[in-house]
């Protein structure tokens, strides 16, 4: 499985966990202390530029899910690249730099200091009638749509269209003299084409991406009987849920994470005739102990929740009910699966791999972590020097090493062939495999990186096979003889 | 009657009891009488001891001359082994490093103005405490915290040009908290920089000290000891920054930053060098070693006290929506006594 990441320095790194060092509790020996830290799993995507703050990566997103062939990158100085891999490319690291948009939203003069208020804040990819566009957007509340697929350095050409979120709002957030960014988080409705942005007590709207028109705000909960003022609001995590079990339609449920430690679940059907705006779940109380960083749809019913202390939640989006404020006796464990162990620092980013139930959290801590999303155990932990902002999964899968217990043994395996060996007569062996090489050749003609694929998995596959019919002999030979103690 | 002496000491002679030795070959714990018991414990010591001794001296004979002391094993020695630990030629850490948002205080560009304060109605202990600091640290201005909350205290030390924010906070009259806040912006990204709270212990202020000596106001040196990993690194670069680096030597003075196991030790001493004579003596062979030529002498001045990181924040001091880069979990991290984190 591939991972991208992108940190705060501007480094982007591919990591096969597969290949990640095994955990060893030893002692430090000077003679192996050089040994620690050489991790084979982890590449350096973008070798020849210098790590600066001002190139830190603030997005990631794929542009080409085909063999995970492209993606882009959103940098804190306002620039797109566009990293793309050979079609004939087995090994990893091999993501070469293929174009760049610079300056994208218009903001960044010259090599100045960046303005806090106008820092890009995340983009996403969306296909519009077969076409693939990306939607970026800026703390400011500007968004832009741009196309990916054009010539390097035509910034002007790609950007198609833009407008702005929070037009005509002058109150800039100020508490104490500090002035907070219009928007504080984003995301894109692949699906529906629309941007939902959030800020500092600005609640999320949802915007149309083709008509450039606001069609949904959100509405805050009713005002708190004790205290009469309604709960604070600061979306600082936005998800779309697909196939949840709530949508009727792909992508009608909505997850906002907010800063004052809760997740609202919104339904957005916006082109039904009444629009509901409050949201129709709420996470209890003291289920979320920090500000809500990062959402991720695990599987149908469960959203995993990342906060800013680093604990990775699975919240079990059945059991949420509407208020906020629930019986003391059932607070924190109302909707709560568990907690994934592992981050020790704010969790910045957590993706799920396209189908298999695996998860990869990022954070601040400088780890990427990759758990089995069911049974929350981790699979891998890999160090990467550097604080993380963001993660990509690919969805091929490329060593068989990795989630023996997740992936079966032959899903997604549609190269294999299968071999059928009629009976044969040992005097009559040699014949019979001529002719059996003589077929492989002619199907192996069609399809060159097909037949490698199988030939890497096949290998693979025959040494886990070996090794789980090693483990299965020795269960055979321990329980008979223990059957028949207990006979006798 | 003349008495008969014992029938069973026929055919022996008699001994004189206070001129032989005993040997104690068993621990005298079955002694109920304690004068004796005890007095039966130390013969029982110092045999022990000489029978160690002479089965080293027989060891020693048998293997030679370069016998080597073993190292025995401590929690240091057999530590974990850290994945975040730093490496000397790790380009990727030092080009990070060379560009967050201590790098200016290393290069000498800015220097640093604190701003300490504490928590609201302190104790009489901590003002003692904070006269030592402002002589630890150079230019610590103290203002008291009257009821004003850290982020508006923030939001004026910025006004004021302030770089760092300090502020104590105590418990039973006792300095327990430290939480340091880098308040200038990153000159690429426009954030403030981080905030990390450490717990403080064992203070002892300068008076307290046997022999201290009286700091002066020159720039001290800095030690910054045993901060290995990543993390171990940020937190180091953190607690540097609160110095110029422009030491004055002449004030031979030098503020230490020791990390063993994850406490920082703080101490501040002047050292002073002292030649050795150099003494003739061709006939004695020197079997110990003579030393280096020049040693250095300290003299404690200032207060000590050690620290203990609990969390480092992103940006400045925000408990309730702030971003943590490190949380120590006790459950989670403690699991292995010779694991350490800085």
């Amino acid at each position: 499985m591939r991972i991208v990441t992108g940190d705060e320095c501007g480094l982007l790194k591919e990591c096969l966990p597969s290949l990640a060092k095994k955990k060893s509790a030893k002692t430090v020996d000077e003679s192996k202390k050089s040994n620690i830290i050489v991790d084979e799993g982890i590449r350096r995507i973008n070798n020849g530029e210098r790590s600066c703050r001002r190139r830190g990566i603030v997005a990631l997103t794929w542009t080409n899910t085909e063999e995970d062939r492209e993606f882009s990158s959103l940098h804190l100085d306002g620039s797109v690249e566009v990293w793309e891999r050979g079609h004939f490319d087995e090994d990893f690291g091999n993501y070469r730099f293929s174009r760049k948009f610079d300056n994208i939203f218009g903001d960044v003069v010259g090599d100045g200091g960046l303005d806090p208020m106008k820092r890009p804040l995340g983009f996403s990819q969306y296909s519009i009638e077969g076409k693939s566009m990306i939607c970026a957007a800026n703390t400011e509340g500007k968004v832009v749509l741009l196309d990916p697929t054009l010539e390097n350095n035509q910034t002007a050409n790609a950007v198609r269209s833009s407008f702005t979120v929070f037009q005509g709002s002058n109150n800039k957030s100020t508490k104490l003299g500090v002035t907070y960014p219009l928007a504080s988080s984003m995301s894109v409705d692949e699906a529906n084409h629309y941007v939902a942005m959030g800020g500092k007590e600005r609640e999320t709207v949802l915007w149309d991406l083709n008509t450039s028109q606001q069609v949904w705000k959100a509405k805050n909960l009713p005002p708190d009987a004790q205290t009469l003022l309604q709960p604070q609001v600061w979306p600082t995590a936005i998800s779309f849920l697909k196939n949840s079990v709530f949508s009727n339609a792909d992508g009608n449920i909505m997850a906002v994470g907010s800063a004052h430690n809760e997740v609202r679940i919104y339904d957005i059907r916006v082109k039904d005739a009444q629009a509901i705006r409050r949201p129709f779940a709420v996470t209890p109380f003291g289920l979320i102990e920090h500000r809500v960083t990062a959402l991720c749809q695990s599987n149908a019913h469960t959203l995993v929740v990342g906060d800013a202390a680093g604990y990775l939640n699975a919240v079990d989006l059945r059991k949420l009910g509407k208020k906020a404020r629930v019986k003391k006796s059932i607070t924190t464990t109302v909707g709560s699966q568990g907690r994934f162990v592992g981050p020790v620092g704010s969790v910045q980013s957590v993706v799920k791999h396209y189908d298999s139930p695996v998860i990869a959290a990022v954070g601040l801590d400088r780890m990427l972590r990759v758990y089995d999303s069911e049974n929350r155990k981790e699979l891998a932990c890999m160090y990467l020097k550097q604080r993380l902002k963001c993660v990509l999964v690919g969805r091929e899968r490329m060593a068989r090493g990795d989630d023996d217990s997740i992936v079966s043994e032959n899903e997604g395996d549609i190269d294999q062939e299968d071999v059928v060996d009629d009976y044969v007569d040992s005097d009559l062996e040699g014949s019979v495999n001529e002719n059996n090489e003589d077929d492989d050749d002619d199907d192996d003609g069609d399809d060159h990186s097909g037949s490698q694929d199988s030939q890497e998995l096949s290998e693979s596959e025959s040494d886990i096979e070996s090794e789980e019919n090693s483990s299965a002999s020795d269960d055979e030979d321990d329980a008979p003889p223990s059957g028949k103690r207990r006979k006798q | 009657m003349k008495k008969k002496p014992d029938a069973s000491l026929k055919g022996k002679k008699p001994v004189n009891k206070a001129k032989t030795k005993t040997l104690v070959y068993r621990n005298p714990s079955h002694i109920h009488n304690k004068l004796k018991r005890s007095e039966m414990y130390g013969k029982y010591l110092q045999q022990k001891r000489k029978a160690k001794d002479e089965q080293k001296k027989i060891r020693e004979e048998q293997l030679g001359e370069d016998v080597q002391k073993p190292v025995p094993k401590t929690i240091d020695n057999t530590r974990e082994v850290e994945p975040t630990s730093v490496l000397e030629n790790d380009l990727e850490v030092a080009a990070d490093e060379a560009d967050d948002e201590f790098a200016p205080y290393f290069d000498d560009d800015v220097k640093p103005k604190i701003l300490i304060t504490t928590r609201p109605r302190p104790s009489q202990n901590v003002f003692y405490f904070i006269a030592d600091l402002q002589m630890l640290i150079p230019n610590l201005e103290f203002y008291p915290r009257q009821s004003y909350s850290i982020k508006e205290i923030c939001q004026f030390a910025i006004n004021r040009d302030y770089t760092h924010l300090i502020v104590l906070s105590e418990k039973s009259k006792v300095c327990n908290g430290f939480t340091i806040s880098h308040l200038q912006k990153h000159h690429d990204t426009g954030l403030a920089g981080p905030t990390a709270f450490f717990k403080v212990s064992n203070v002892v202020t300068a008076k307290n000290i046997p022999k201290h000596g009286k700091a002066t106001s020159h720039i001290p040196e800095l030690n910054l000891h045993g901060f290995g990993t990543r993390l171990g690194h940020r937190v180091g670069r953190i607690l540097g920054s609160l110095f110029p680096h422009q030491a004055q030597f002449q004030g031979r003075q030098v503020v230490t930053f020791h990390n063993q196991r994850d406490y920082i030790f703080v101490r501040h001493h002047r050292y002073i060098f002292n030649e050795k004579k150099k003494e003739e003596k061709k006939s004695k062979e020197a079997k110990k070693d003579e030393g280096p030529p020049v040693k250095a002498r300290l003299q404690e001045l200032g207060p000590r006290f050690s620290l203990k990181l609990r969390w480092v924040q992103e940006g400045i001091f925000d408990t309730m929506h702030g971003e943590y880069e490190w949380f120590h979990k006790r459950k989670e991290m403690d699991t292995s006594r010779r694991k350490f984190h800085l």
